[in-house]
């Protein structure tokens, strides 16, 4: 209901439609423009070959040719941290493209159909709520076999239920709303009516929610790749690079700090969209 | 009994074996979730057992006497059975059973996921009250940034750093580990729990040693715990602040901080309660990185090792512990709710 004022009152105002983005939205994209472009540019932008060992410099502190340092392999920490975007940036985009859909496509078909169906998914949902997410997740990934694939097939299977619980939540309201019949009477039925017309009801609430699984996400996956479940080595990879660094923080603490802190900021990113996206699209909470 | 109440009871006890249904059914799915992973793992127990080398006569021996060669109802049916009868495997990088191991390291979890469960509650609900009773201050600000960095920041890394800080430069706390090492092998654990074997084996330093590396991980998990406390009661108290029993006891000459803890806190119990169970089990599912950067002996380390080590019978075996703690934990909170609220 209250999803569907936004567009309304945008609608009335015409013309006026602007609307200032909230700081933390805008601060949580440019956060996460500063963390894609570079990791787009990596080959332009890192001085050093990401892989290429040099067992002479190792370990060696932040300097003006190294700017984060050498591993314990010699390699340029920067230049891992630059191409190591991409794994987290892109496991996490693999995730919200399975991950979505899925959980949509289970709460949209729970909610207009209603009867058993309805009762059969609720059920599968909650289900999969009650277990314990990354614990599961991390059972699944190390008994199929580390990998980014795995990685991303464990986190798509212990996320969608809280997009199904939305959409199906969503649907149940339309379900009788003069609006879908109005739909009906101008002849769109069926996949036309789920994807044009309920679908649009269920984004505004959904992209809060995404926004902040993806935060999580990102948490998530360099969590695996702390445990040496993720991308194999020698790719790089953040989580991994946290755990190269673990073995020597008492000496060198830059090698482990830097690529944390990536981390860190990708998932604050994300937090501060989320909750400027909050602000922004429901008015129940703006000022 | 009048009517009334007899009708209450029934309906309490309708809820309670409703939720004793759904809770035994949750469990049963989940024995089901860890069979299919076991089965669908690559790695083959009977090989693993006689080794590359054995004769095909051996193997298939081997694959008979461990059940393999049954079809798959009977061999989820032989599983289910076992975890009843607290058989989990056996461990193959420990070659002790699972269930043993699991017992053995559990109360350390335990006691850590506890211990910063109560700083958590207490300090989580204090900020949330100063908060609620001063809308629009520095509290609000301070809870905004301590949960917006409890959701972003990897606790892993946030624990190595401190480990570094508070440890190896400015000594304050103990390091990796649950004692020191000149307690670690002198002193018995007969229960588990490091804080009372420590106290309880009389050794002169153990126990502030024991208080030494404890404190570090807990802090560590209350920070994260204590931003989203505090919100989640934060919002349910200004909730029920703008209802008129609030107004009422304001007017009748209560303070704000009697009308805060005397009706507020109490109206928002359901609340309150399901905070404190996603807590718990976030807590205990952070335990798992916490044990592992700390090196602290407990089911955390232990399913992190056998990650390692894929050692399958002990990642299902604590999987399936964590998990049944969660599913329990979510399932008495639910009860507890519907009870406490007969609205819901």
């Amino acid at each position: 209901m209250s999803a569907q004022q936004p567009h309304a009152s945008a609608l009335w105002r015409d013309g006026s439609g602007y609307q200032a983005l909230p700081p933390s939205l805008l601060g949580g994209s440019l956060l996460l423009l500063l963390i894609v472009v570079p990791a787009l540019l990596a080959p332009w932008l890192s001085a050093h070959d990401p892989l290429t060992q040099n067992l002479a410099l190792r370990l060696q502190p932040p300097s003006l040719l190294h700017p984060c340092g050498t591993d314990g392999l010699g390699r340029d920490v920067l230049s891992r941290l630059l191409y190591g975007a991409r794994a987290t940036l892109g496991l996490v985009a693999l995730v919200a493209l399975f991950m979505v859909p899925l959980g949509l496509l289970v709460g949209i078909v729970a909610g207009y159909l209603g009867g058993w169906i309805d009762r059969m998914l609720t059920a599968l949902t909650n289900l999969v709520m009650a277990f314990p997410p990354l614990v599961l997740a991390l059972a699944f990934v190390s008994v199929l076999g580390p990998g980014l694939l795995n990685c991303a097939l464990a986190l798509v299977l212990t996320g969608w239920p809280a997009y199904a619980r939305l959409a199906r939540a969503q649907t149940r309201v339309l379900r009788q709303s003069d609006y879908l019949d109005a739909a009906r009477m101008q002849g769109i039925v069926g996949v036309r009516l789920l994807c044009g017309h309920v679908l649009p009801a269920c984004v505004p609430t959904l992209q809060v929610r995404l926004a902040l699984d993806l935060a999580s996400i990102i948490l998530a996956a360099s969590a695996f790749g702390f445990l040496g479940l993720g991308v194999r080595p020698p790719t790089p990879e953040w989580g991994m690079m946290v755990a190269d660094g673990s073995k020597v923080i008492f000496e060198q603490w830059w090698i482990a700090a830097f690529p944390g802190l990536l981390i860190f900021v990708a998932s604050l990113a994300f937090n501060l969209a989320a909750e400027g996206l909050r602000d922004h699209g429901d008015p129940r909470h703006a000022r | 009994m009048n009517p009334d109440g007899r009708a209450a009871t029934q309906r309490a006890l309708a809820t309670l074996l409703r939720s004793a249904a759904t809770l035994a059914g949750t469990l049963a799915a989940l024995l089901c979730v860890t069979f299919a992973l076991s089965s669908l793992s690559p790695v083959d127990p009977a090989l693993k057992l006689v080794g590359e080398h054995a004769s095909a006569a051996t193997y298939e021996q081997a694959r008979h006497n461990m059940g393999l060669d049954l079809p798959w109802p009977q061999r989820l049916g032989r599983y289910a059975v076992g975890v009843i009868y607290g058989d989990l495997g056996v461990s193959q990088s420990t070659g002790a059973p699972v269930a043993r191991d699991l017992r053995r390291v559990f109360p350390a979890t335990l006691e850590l996921a506890t211990l910063a469960m109560v700083v958590s509650i207490l300090l989580g609900l204090a900020l949330a009250m100063v908060s609620a009773a001063h809308p629009g201050g520095a509290t609000d600000a301070l809870l905004r940034v301590l949960s917006l960095a409890g959701n972003s920041l990897p606790i892993f890394w946030l624990g190595l750093l401190a480990l570094y800080l508070f440890y190896a430069r400015l000594q304050w706390v103990g390091g990796p580990g649950r004692l020191d090492d000149a307690y670690e092998y002198t002193i018995d654990m007969p229960t588990g729990l490091v804080l009372l074997d420590a106290w309880r084996s009389g050794v002169q330093g153990a126990f502030a040693s024991a208080v030494g590396h404890l404190v570090l991980p807990t802090l560590l998990l209350v920070a994260y715990a204590v931003g989203n406390i505090a919100q989640l009661t934060r919002v349910a108290l200004l909730t029920e602040a703008s209802k008129e029993y609030v107004l009422l006891a304001r007017a009748t000459g209560a303070g704000r901080w009697t009308v805060l803890l005397r009706h507020m806190l109490p109206a928002t119990a359901s609340v309150v309660l399901t905070v404190l169970a996603l807590t718990y089990t976030n807590l205990l599912q952070g335990a798992v990185l916490v044990e592992t950067v700390f090196a602290r002996p407990g089911i955390g380390r232990y399913l992190t090792t056998a990650l390692f080590a894929a050692d399958t019978p002990a990642i299902l075996g604590s999987t399936l512990v964590i998990g049944a703690c969660f599913v329990l934990i979510n399932g008495v909170t639910d009860l507890l709710v519907r009870l406490l609220d007969p609205r819901t």
